[in-house]
């Protein structure tokens, strides 16, 4: 699953990027998302869900809808 | 130490620890080239002076904006020096993993640096320990001084280890020539993160716990509901006190340059020369100079709510709509406060990261119903719109008013949406944001960054405006009236010949070649227009805002003038960028003249066009 389809408040870990241009990946990582790292939906924004804040590591990372289906994550 | 460079994350508190050190010793200038700012500053320690660098804030050494180059550039060139200069690598020591990764970066090349533990306070109280001695050990023998920016804790210690850094000798590394490509490396990247993992757990010895107020504040603020409720309060708020705290300043400035103006007036012999200085550059720049307090004041407000982590929130709140339409959610900051004044709104864009959003934002700003348009849509709509009541209590002048309020937005966005649709798409962007922890701002901070701004907009836009200013005063000061004339002096001028010209021109809008001219020096400012149409007809009266002065122009307008040709002209001034401080300021944000140009191309071909629609309908 992705992070799109994660549960709010539960625990993931992430698997996957499913990125093939380095410089998105890049930037996935340098907030945090990389394979091993956990992360937690927080919150949705009032307006269709969209963008979606997640808890990484010490920090929140609003990320947009179709960004979060470019992680792939397994629940904790 | 003779120079010393700060370094850190995004959000680390690294401007805060810049003001802290330098207290006022600092200027802003541009990188060489670009328009990314660099924050020069002088320190002082031991009684002797040293220069310090407050650089962009990057995650990693490989670059991805234009921001983060300009950082990574520095740092190389910094590196290749035989002098040795120290970095202060600024980290949150709630944010303590990217930062770390950071660290290791900076000792992989070689670069001689510190390290400020900043934010320690916050942290401590969050329940953090840190083992600081296994953490330097960790990382080489790196100096690590806890700090408190915001209230200039740990700032003697930290100049202190900067001072013993600068005397250690210099551990030359040969930095591979394709390191840049090497960093980007997943491998790399991987291998990289497991030993900064490591190193946390490593130096952890009490684990940080998570931050209830921010976690309180945002289950309000980013509520589904009442999240959007205070925003509009937020911008409604905004809105109104920049106009009731500009206000007073506003007319202190104009009185200031009427002062000003008499004064030269009793001692400059009158003349050409007289009339240069009073209706030239004091006229000129007085009528752009008088927005210096929505400047300052605007930036004011977006530093606070910036330093209070407010900002990203907004984004965040906004982003979807914004989205739709092209924009960033950050980029409601440039078009709400342009509907003060462009030039504070187009300055404001630079909150927005990706470049080619952040160019479009400048561009479609001045669409946006400014101040200065208030007296012509006043004048126009009083000649045009019977002062009649809709649904019994609407007052139909009023909501024309808006109407106009309405159609200036929804044409900023609609110009965006046809960007993104047309060229745009070559280039997605994302949102990615991180959001910060709330902080209480520091208003010394938040002033001193205002001010900054404020006179970055005299010195650089004022060069452009004076100039500007004394090509129009030229246009319609020459040639001179005959000796015998009897019209006012005006109609002599290069003004009216090049009105005349365009006449032919502008007749499919039902503009004759009065009001052409009269458009010539509202170029410096749209509200001159009021002023340019009155000597034109050569109305009697001094003040402008006279209500015998407005009703005798508005008679006049109403008998020399049909209404589709005063609607073409209300329409006209919706998108005509009639402000030559817009051009100005572009051309300093953009770093050149072709965007100030295609600014002005597209927005008069805008102008021309609805007008034309507009008088067509009306006829």
């Amino acid at each position: 699953m992705t992070l799109l389809d994660s549960e709010l408040g539960k625990e993931y870990t992430i698997d996957n990027l499913l990125v093939e241009d380095e410089l998105i990946s890049s930037r996935f990582y340098k907030l945090g998302f990389y394979p091993g790292a956990l992360v937690t939906k927080k919150r949705k924004a009032p307006l269709f869900g969209d963008p979606i804040l997640f808890q990484i590591g010490d920090s929140q990372v609003a990320l947009t809808k179709s960004e979060s289906t470019l992680i792939e994550v397994s629940l904790k | 130490m003779s120079l010393v460079a700060l370094v850190g994350l995004p959000n680390s508190g690294k401007s805060s620890l810049f003001n802290s050190i330098t207290k006022n010793r600092q200027r802003v200038a541009n990188f060489p080239g670009i328009t990314v700012e660099k924050r020069i500053g002088n320190g002082e320690f031991n009684n002797k002076q040293f220069q310090i660098v407050d650089l962009p804030g990057v995650y990693t050494l490989d670059a991805s904006s234009l921001d983060e180059k300009v950082t990574r550039d520095y740092i190389f060139d910094k590196i290749k020096e035989e002098k040795a200069n120290v970095f202060v690598l600024v980290i949150d020591a709630t944010n303590l993993k990217k930062s770390l990764y950071l660290a290791l970066q900076l000792k992989e090349i070689g670069q001689k640096f510190v390290i400020a533990l900043n934010m320690f306070d916050i942290a401590k109280t969050r329940g953090q320990e840190l083992d600081i001695e296994k953490m330097s050990k960790a990382l080489g023998g790196v100096e690590i001084v806890p700090t408190v920016a915001v209230s200039s804790k740990g700032i003697d210690k930290l100049l202190e280890a900067v001072e013993r850094e600068t005397l250690k000798e210099k551990t030359h590394i040969d930095i591979p020539t394709n390191y840049q490509l090497q960093i980007k490396a997943t491998d790399y990247v991987k291998d990289k993160l497991n030993i900064v993992e490591d190193l946390l757990t490593e130096i952890t010895v009490k684990k940080l716990k998570s931050d209830n107020f921010t976690e309180k504040l945002d289950s309000v603020v980013l509520h589904p509901i009442f999240g959007p409720a205070i925003l509009m309060t937020i911008l409604v708020l905004i809105f109104q006190l920049l106009f009731a705290w500009s206000d007073p300043f506003m007319g202190m400035i104009e009185a200031g340059f009427e002062g000003l103006a008499a004064i030269a007036g009793q001692y400059i012999p009158e003349g050409l020369f007289q009339s240069l200085i009073i209706d030239g550059v004091i006229a000129g720049v007085g009528g752009i100079l008088v927005f210096l307090p929505h400047i300052i004041f605007l930036f004011m407000i977006i530093y606070f709510l910036e330093d209070f982590g407010y900002l990203g929130r907004a984004a965040f709140l906004l982003d979807f709509i914004m989205r739709k339409v092209g924009l960033p959610g950050k980029a409601v900051v440039p078009l709400l406060s342009s509907h003060a004044c462009a030039i504070p709104g187009i300055m404001s864009a630079r909150i927005i990261e990706n470049p080619m959003q952040r160019l479009v934002t400048m561009m479609i700003s001045p669409l946006t119903t400014c101040s200065a348009r208030l007296p012509v849509y006043t004048l126009l709509i009083a000649v045009i719109v019977p002062d009649i009541k809709v649904m019994g209590f609407l007052g139909l002048p009023g909501l024309t008013l808006f109407g106009l309020y309405m159609f200036g937005i929804l044409s900023a966005f609609a110009v965006s949406f046809i960007a993104k649709k047309t060229f745009i798409p070559t280039s997605p962007s994302y949102l990615m944001m991180e959001l910060p922890p709330y902080r209480i701002p520091k208003l010394v901070n938040v002033i001193r960054g205002a001010l900054q701004k404020g006179w970055i907009f005299v010195k650089k836009a004022g060069t452009v405006i004076l100039l500007l200013s004394i090509i129009i005063w030229g246009l319609v000061t020459f040639p001179h009236a005959p000796e015998n004339a009897d019209k006012p002096a005006i109609h002599y001028s290069y003004a009216a010949s090049i009105g005349k010209t365009f006449e032919p021109v502008f007749r499919p809008l039902g503009f004759d070649w009065k009001i052409t001219t009269a458009l010539i020096p509202s170029f410096a400012a749209r509200e001159v227009l009021v002023a340019a149409m009155g000597t034109v007809y050569a109305v009697d009266g001094e003040d402008v805002e006279d209500e015998s002065y407005l009703g005798d122009l508005s008679t006049i307008l109403a008998e020399n003038y049909s209404i589709a040709t005063l609607m073409a002209l209300l329409i006209w001034f919706v998108f005509s960028p009639q402000c030559i401080a817009t051009f100005g300021v572009m051309k300093k944000e953009t770093g050149g003249y072709k965007m100030p140009l295609l600014f002005g191309a597209y927005t008069l071909a805008m102008a021309y066009i609805f007008s034309l629609i507009t008088y067509l309908i009306f006829l």
